[in-house]
């Protein structure tokens, strides 16, 4: 079987191609540009996102892995948009020129792109939502999402105003899930006119904020195919849906429980990926938000086998290892295979639903996403 | 007129590979706003959502650093080299 990688870093995108998943060739592309995202479409074009505080966000496609150009189009807000002052506050320090001070809204990254029934979708920060048509030629904000009620209450995580998951229910075109941190979860059911919060269940990020937009969920997974049932991996924990995110409820038998800043217990960390034929969902639990390294200094990932409980999967992952792996840094190839990356450059592979890991690439920068594509 | 724009690096794998490119313009910003033309892609780098310069771009002209507020009013002389760079950090 052959698999292909993107690995996105804040220096540029290794690409590593196998057709064993054993043996892997890798390049290095895209050199200096923040590599953030990645996804393919239905026919087979691959598509990079990146961003630059100097030059700003832009797009690269691909149809061969090989060859890389960069779209004349990007997901852009309208100049009389008005942006989040906290987020301003958040990204000011590479803000050398003075632009935010006028106070508008940019698209100073894009977090995730995903593909659905026809259509490219790119979930950005400042907070926002749009979507392409046509492979990327053109790209219009969704305004329903974008400029909904409430967002004057949204307030930014750690690493800004961002809307970095979404997902897509395979059966129904109009029913969409894009999360925000920290503002929570949204759902769309009349294709992204109109989002409601779904958040009952989840602990607000802070007990000050409020109690149905103030969820920092770091990310979210589930099969498009049977799409209502929803695993989050939440700033406050990881819980679980079966009604498309109307309510949820704490999934955290077998998982490190950590003690938060503010006295909350629970588990934390911010990947998550779902192995579509076997159900397997995976994520990668941190010693909380005050450490955000592993427990004792064991790199594991925990996988979550009958949609209940968790079990830790460590064979071939090292022990004294205090880096953090980043929220879009896990992904499933679908056919077995798990792959993820740490802030401190290292990539690991599993062909065998995580029971064992190898260490596939080491000196990397950062592993800012990671991305794995069939052939 | 004609002058020579110097990309840096990250931006020359928009443009082909290309050091620099040739432009028409009598000041910085008409011909940063001539590249944007010829090399359409390389619009979303030099300008923002409102169509200004992006902020942290810097300009280096005959000696002189230019911020982007400044590249309307700096003039060119023909065969004028402009090097592209940014507002650095670190140390």
């Amino acid at each position: 079987m052959s698999v292909s990688l993107v690995v996105g870093t804040p220096k540029g995108a290794a690409i590593l191609k196998s057709d064993d998943r054993r043996d892997w060739r890798s390049e290095f592309v895209l050199r200096g540009w923040p590599v953030t995202a990645s996804v393919r479409d239905d026919r087979g074009r691959t598509y990079v996102a990146v961003n630059s505080p100097n030059y700003g966000v832009a797009l690269f496609v691909s149809d061969d892995m090989t060859n890389w150009k960069q779209l004349e189009a990007a997901p852009r807000y309208r100049p009389t948009d008005r942006g989040n002052p906290e987020h301003h506050r958040l990204i000011a320090k590479e803000d050398f020129g003075g632009l935010l001070k006028g106070g508008g809204r940019f698209v100073d990254q894009i977090w995730t792109l995903h593909f659905a029934h026809g259509a490219l979708y790119a979930g950005v920060s400042e907070a926002g939502l749009f979507v392409s048509r046509d492979r990327g030629a053109s790209w219009q904000p969704i305004d329903g999402f974008n400029e909904q009620k409430g967002r004057e209450t949204w307030a930014p995580g750690f690493g800004g105003l961002g809307a970095h998951t979404i997902l897509s229910d395979a059966n129904n075109p109009n029913r969409m899930w894009v999360g925000v941190s920290a503002a929570g979860l949204f759902r769309s059911d009349d294709g992204g006119k109109t989002w409601n919060p779904k958040n009952k269940g989840v602990n607000p990020a802070i007990d000050s904020a409020p109690a149905s937009t103030g969820q920092c969920v770091h990310s979210v997974a589930h099969d498009p195919a049977n799409a209502d049932i929803l695993y989050r991996q939440e700033h406050r924990g990881v819980h679980k849906s079966t009604d498309g995110g109307d309510s949820w409820q704490v999934m955290e038998e077998g998982l490190p429980i950590a003690e938060l800043s503010d006295g909350h217990h629970c588990s934390f960390g911010f990947p998550s990926a779902i192995d579509l034929p076997s159900g397997n969902v995976f994520i990668v639990p941190l010693d909380g938000d005050n450490f955000r390294f592993p427990r004792d200094g064991q790199l594991a990932v925990y996988r979550s086998r009958n949609g209940a409980s968790w079990e830790p999967l460590t064979k071939g992952l090292p022990a004294n290892c205090y880096t953090a792996v980043l929220r879009g840094a896990l992904a499933a190839d679908q056919a077995g295979g798990l792959y993820f990356g740490t802030a401190s450059g290292t990539l690991y592979g599993s062909d065998d639903l995580g029971e064992t890991w190898r260490e596939m690439a080491s000196g990397l920068p950062r592993i800012m996403s990671v991305a794995a594509y069939r052939a | 007129m004609t002058v020579r724009v110097l990309l840096p690096p990250v931006l020359r794998s928009v443009a082909g590979g290309a050091r620099g490119l040739d432009a028409e313009g009598s000041s910085i910003a008409a011909a940063l706003a001539d590249l944007a033309r010829t090399h359409p892609a390389l619009a979303l780098h030099f300008f923002d959502e409102a169509g200004a310069i992006r902020s942290n771009i810097v300009f280096l002209h005959d000696g002189a650093m230019i911020r982007a507020r400044e590249a309307a009013a700096r003039r060119l002389a023909p065969g004028d080299e402009i090097v592209i760079t940014n507002a650095l950090a670190g140390g």
